[in-house]
């Protein structure tokens, strides 16, 4: 399938380098970045554009076009299509460079440069500069613009424009893995930011064509991207009523791509044989409950860890996600398939007797209530695990109120961070990110809706950006794994990401560990 | 004069079997096969067997268990909506009909307003605002049917205003509260009482809407229309699941809609 | 008649604001807003001070009144603000909704009413018993069904199994007649039962009314034969209390292309609408809400209208619920 000519053979084997020094240490190299975007390797270097491919997404489409300000993740399909930013994630989980070709730092990892393509365009001919990329990074970092990367960059003082094509960044303390906190700022174009939600305009592989808000997504191929020419000539991301319309359609030919794949489904996509299932090599997104941790009764830390031991997670797995998950009985938010994961920790085995113990120690009587708070219309697999919780529950003498809601009013209970809400577990869904680092740093005071603000943590994890040697970084891996796990912030139940599914003549297709699938190098095989 | 509704044959038909699902919604906790939350992780999504006539859900329970206790919470919601929607919807179209003038076209404006905006729109809004719990649930579906209901009191009450045993007693100076209650509710009574079947229908249809969005009962209670909801989400897995829950809803609100027609026919020969 | 037309109108207008206030105030006090659900739809966080400056910059941190007082006034100018999502103005949205909203309803209101006279006709020349209630067995079970069911019944025998026609989104008429037509008869054939349902019971019980009428039999006697009496005599005299219907019929409409859109996976206004409601869009909301209220106001008054004129008996009096 692969055309080898002497360049590619060099960017794979430099890769190759690369992909096992980072499998080694869990991290890429802090000095020197190796500048090959690993994606683009893998593909043909010459493809006949032809086909379609129809996509379909379930409850809800895609709301806007903005990468930088909009959350939904369905959008975050189709951000890599559209756009670039200066790093993307390859199927290891690794930042590799995307619009950047390489980076260097400083000794003292406080001081980046990253040095751009030449040769990338926005969609409407515009030729991509430095000012582009500093311009996006500094609008990310308004405090007046709500933008999810933000907490990513939060610590970058200054982004300049050194030259055409290249910038530098100064940031406010060490940081190792800069690479991969850049990775959630895309290069929008900022010429327009009045009509930057409606035109989509980027550098990425493919342009928009139509667009018609949380119905309808049509992509073609973008004539200035820098890369090797789309194999598709156009692809059509479609909103879906609900799953099992969608895995109707799908079963039935009418889509050739589905995400987000009820897990009650996939026997059925497989046993059609026309279809296959897509999973990431790594998953790095969560489910999880999270508690308030400034309000009774879970503000007391015995009540949290009674609440875990009292968490069936092996049941949970095998009813609610019917086997298709990876419990996470240490209560870590790192998959136990990282590298970077700690096998030291003790797991909190399933233990009613243990649980009621630790209730009664923290004060909590018989008879209490505690709220379930979840979404409706989706998910249904938190409602199965509250069912198991609340019968666990009720054999040691407390209750649990199972709560559905619209997206809104779940929302609003606990987002943002710093409201309160007393007795309530409130299941989520992490999609946390690859990097362990970054991964635990959900946990940061001010950013985790669990309150939990610890100042300890928050001085743990800053240093642990800054250490370049990779035992120490283990060892410092393995100081914050121990604190959330042994302090249960949040309550991890099992590692759990999207499904997806295509059609056998679907092919190139892949998910990266956060669940958002890459179409970048997707073709046909009819 | 009633029983003459139940000459048809499909009146008879539709009266038994309403009794059967009150029956069954009542006597739940002693005709039903299992207890209503026991799980077996054994046999998940069970087809039906002689063991589980309409199979088992997602967590092991046996599903004509879970459709009996259902009913109880359908049937449930469905009567006491109704209730509130009678009571509610006849004294605002009695007070529209007496006041008379300007009240009456405000209040009957309003009704009609409300009849003309999406019921799914307002029971979601309602929702969002009261949650989904029974007891609100039951709050909102009376809301949303008392308006229907008012239009009928007023045209009942309307009727009745122009009879000649109303204009006697007034002639005769009989105060208005002893002719309310002794002569024109006896009246309108039998009207309204055969508009309920109907509306009770109406409340499982609107309830099983909003449970087919997320917005039913909250576990471990279900109603028909949230155990057709997670059928249909789990409808690859088990094809059982969506079908009994979906059947039943329709015979029961086709019988009480059947019943209740046929009540309507009898009792108010004006409307033939 | 120059004065009703003035007392309706204004009290429509009055109406009109009223439930434009009652939207208003209602969105603003349940839980949730546009920004949390904007900003928290994924994870990671929103630093919390953005969050204060996209409300300070939406205007939602100002008083209910201001908030009310400013919309108004922008409605009147015809501007009804644009979505918190993704920008585009509220006249657009809705522009280009409108199309696939208005072929399924006229389309399913065609089917309907010409399924449901052309149904009640046949059964009354027939006379047969076995249509008679094969009839009314359809009629009930119509009205006994939720659309959502029925969607969904249609969509795996028709689109699935048999996989004659399409399931799911849009095609508009301008480029593509016959496909568009072919996209539209599922969603449009499942709204369509709940049309003729009660147009069919209307229509077959004032048959009966009607059939036993004096002068039906002077028809009948004068030598007419069954089909001529009742497409000369029957069926115009009957079809006036089924007027009662339309109105009735409209609503549902409306309110039943929210579901069926849903099901169907249908770009139209219902499925804007219940995105709205859940994402809480307010502009987009408040401004459908006025649509749906102004086109029911607008269209009971017409009905008003002509039930009076198509029955002079009821001239005399304003009419009755």
């Amino acid at each position: 399938m692969h055309r080898f000519n002497r360049r590619h053979g060099v960017a794979a084997v430099v890769l190759a380098v690369a992909v096992l020094a980072a499998a080694s240490l869990g991290v890429t190299s802090s000095n020197v970045g190796f500048g090959v975007a690993a994606a683009q390797a893998s593909q043909t270097a010459t493809c006949k554009q032809h086909g379609a491919i129809s996509y379909g997404i379930a409850g809800g489409g895609v709301p806007a076009l903005d990468p930088n300000t909009t959350s939904s993740a369905a959008a975050a399909a189709m951000l890599p299509l559209l756009f670039n930013g200066i790093t993307n994630y390859n199927q290891d989980g690794t930042a590799v460079a995307d619009i950047a070709t390489k980076w260097k730092s400083s000794k003292d990892l406080k001081t980046w440069w990253i040095y751009l393509r030449h040769d990338a365009k926005y969609a409407n001919g515009r030729p991509f500069t430095a000012d582009d990329a500093v311009a996006n990074i500094l609008r990310v970092l308004d405090p007046k613009v709500a933008s999810q990367a933000k907490g990513n960059i939060k610590d970058i003082q200054s982004a300049r424009a050194i030259t055409k094509y290249e910038i530098r960044l100064r940031l406010g303390s060490p940081s190792s893995v800069l690479p991969d906190q850049l990775f959630l700022t895309k290069m929008s174009d900022t010429t327009d930011i009045p009509n930057i939600t409606k035109t989509g305009n980027g550098t990425g592989p493919y342009k928009v064509s139509s667009y018609v808000p949380d119905q309808t997504l049509s992509l073609v191929p973008n004539p200035n991207w820098f890369g090797p020419k789309p194999c598709l000539k156009e692809i059509g991301f479609i909103r879906q009523p609900d799953p099992t319309s969608m895995v109707t359609a799908f079963t039935s030919g009418k889509l050739d791509m589905i995400w987000q794949v009820p897990v009650s489904d996939v026997p059925k996509i497989l046993a059609d044989k026309n279809a296959h299932i897509i999973k990431p090599k790594t998953v790095s997104s969560v489910q999880a409950w999270e508690l308030d941790t400034t309000s009774p009764p879970f503000n007391n830390v015995l009540a949290r860890r009674a609440l875990s031991y009292a968490t069936d997670r092996a049941a949970m797995v095998k009813v609610a996600f019917l086997g298709q998950a990876t419990p996470s009985f240490t209560n870590n938010l790192i998959n136990s398939s990282n590298p970077a994961f700690d096998k030291k920790l003790a797991p909190y085995t399933f233990n009613l007797a243990k649980a009621q113990q630790l209730f009664t120690q923290a004060g909590v009587k018989p008879g209490t209530t505690f709220t379930y708070w979840a979404q409706a219309g989706t998910h249904p697999e938190w409602i199965t695990m509250a069912e198991i919780l609340q019968q666990d529950l009720k054999k040691i003498g407390l209750n649990l109120d199972i709560r559905q809601n619209d997206i809104s009013t779940w929302l609003a209970k606990f987002f943002p961070a710093g409201k309160k809400f007393p007795g309530t577990i409130v299941a989520n869904f992490l999609s946390l990110q690859p990097n362990p680092l970054l991964g635990v740093s959900f946990a940061t005071s001010g950013k985790c809706e669990c309150n939990w603000n610890n100042a300890a943590f928050d001085a743990r994890l800053k240093e642990a950006f800054g250490i370049g040697d990779s035992v120490q970084r283990q060892a410092a891996y393995n100081k914050l794994q121990a604190m959330i796990s042994q302090s249960a912030p949040v309550i991890a139940i099992a590692h759990q990401t999207n499904i997806v599914a295509a059609q056998n003549y679907v092919a190139g297709a892949w998910e990266d560990p956060r669940g958002n699938v890459h179409l970048e190098n997707a073709y046909l095989t009819r | 004069m009633v029983l003459r509704a139940f000459r048809r044959p499909s009146a008879a038909i539709a009266a038994i079997f309403v009794f059967l699902i009150v029956f069954g919604a009542i006597a739940a906790p002693w005709i039903a096969p299992y207890p209503a939350s026991q799980f077996d992780y054994l046999h998940l999504f069970g087809p039906p067997s002689f063991a589980h006539p309409f199979g088992t859900d997602e967590l092991g329970r046996d599903l004509f268990t879970r459709v009996l206790y259902g009913g109880r919470t359908s049937l449930g919601i469905a009567s006491l909506a109704t209730v509130i929607a009678m009571v509610v919807g006849s004294i605002w179209g009695f007070t529209a009909a007496f006041r008379k003038g300007w009240v009456d076209d405000v209040l009957m404006r309003t009704a009609d307003l409300t009849l003309g905006m999406p019921v799914i729109l307002l029971g979601l809004v309602l929702v969002a605002a009261f949650g989904s719990s029974i007891f609100s649930l039951v709050l909102i579906l009376g809301i949303l049917f008392a308006p229907a209901t008012a239009r009928l009191a007023r045209s009942a009450i309307l009727a009745e205003l122009g009879s000649d045993y109303y204009l006697a007693a007034i002639s005769v100076g009989a105060p208005p509260w002893r002719i309310v209650v002794e002569q024109l509710l006896p009246n309108t009574l039998p009207v309204l009482l055969a508009r309920a079947s109907i509306v009770a229908a109406d409340a499982i249809f609107v309830e099983a809407t909003l449970s087919f969005v997320g917005l039913g009962v909250q576990p471990p209670a279900a109603s028909w229309g949230t155990l057709l909801h997670v059928g249909y989400s789990n409808l690859y897995r088990a094809y059982g699941y969506s079908i009994f829950p979906g059947i039943v809803i329709v015979l029961s609100v086709l019988a009480l809609n059947t019943l209740g027609d046929n009540l309507q026919r009898a009792l108010d020969p004006s409307r033939r | 008649m120059a004065s009703y037309v003035l007392k309706r109108f204004v009290t429509s207008l009055g109406l009109l604001v009223l439930s434009s206030m009652l939207i208003f105030f209602i969105l603003r006090v349940i839980p949730g807003d546009p920004t949390i659900t904007a900003l928290g739809g994924a994870i990671p966080d929103v630093d919390p001070r953005a969050l204060l400056a996209v409300r300070h910059e939406l205007g939602l941190d100002r008083s209910l009144e201001y908030q009310y007082v400013h919309w108004i006034s922008g409605v009147v100018r015809g501007d009804f603000g644009k979505s918190y999502y993704s920008q585009f103005s509220v006249t657009t949205l809705i522009a280009e909704r409108v199309a696939p909203t208005l072929q399924l309803a006229v389309v399913s209101l065609v089917l309907g009413l010409v399924f449901a006279v052309s149904t009640a006709t046949i059964a009354s020349i027939w006379r047969h018993r076995w249509f008679d209630s094969a009839l009314s067995g359809f009629t009930a079970g119509g009205m006994a069904t939720p659309s959502f069911v029925s969607g969904i019944i249609l969509i795996i025998i028709f689109g699935v199994k048999l996989n004659w026609l399409p399931t799911q989104g849009y095609v508009s008429m301008q480029n593509h007649p016959f496909e568009s037509f072919k996209v539209v008869l599922l969603p449009a054939i499942t709204l369509a039962i709940h049309v003729a349902a009660p147009v069919l019971r209307i229509l077959r019980s004032s048959l009966d009314d009607v059939a036993s009428a004096p002068y039906i039999r002077t028809a009948e006697g004068k030598g007419l034969n069954r089909r001529q009496v009742v497409l000369r005599h029957l069926l115009p005299n009957a079809t006036i209390p089924a007027l009662t219907m339309v109105g009735v019929i409209i609503a549902s409409l409306l309110g039943g292309t929210v579901i069926v859109e849903y099901v169907f996976a249908r770009p139209g206004l219902g499925t804007l609408m219940v995105d709205a409601v859940f994402k809480r869009d307010y502009e987009i909301l408040q401004a459908l809400v006025l649509l749906a209220a102004a086109a029911f106001i607008v269209s009971s008054f017409v009905i008003d209208l002509l039930y009076g004129f198509v029955d002079p008996r009821l001239r005399v009096r304003g009419r009755e619920a």
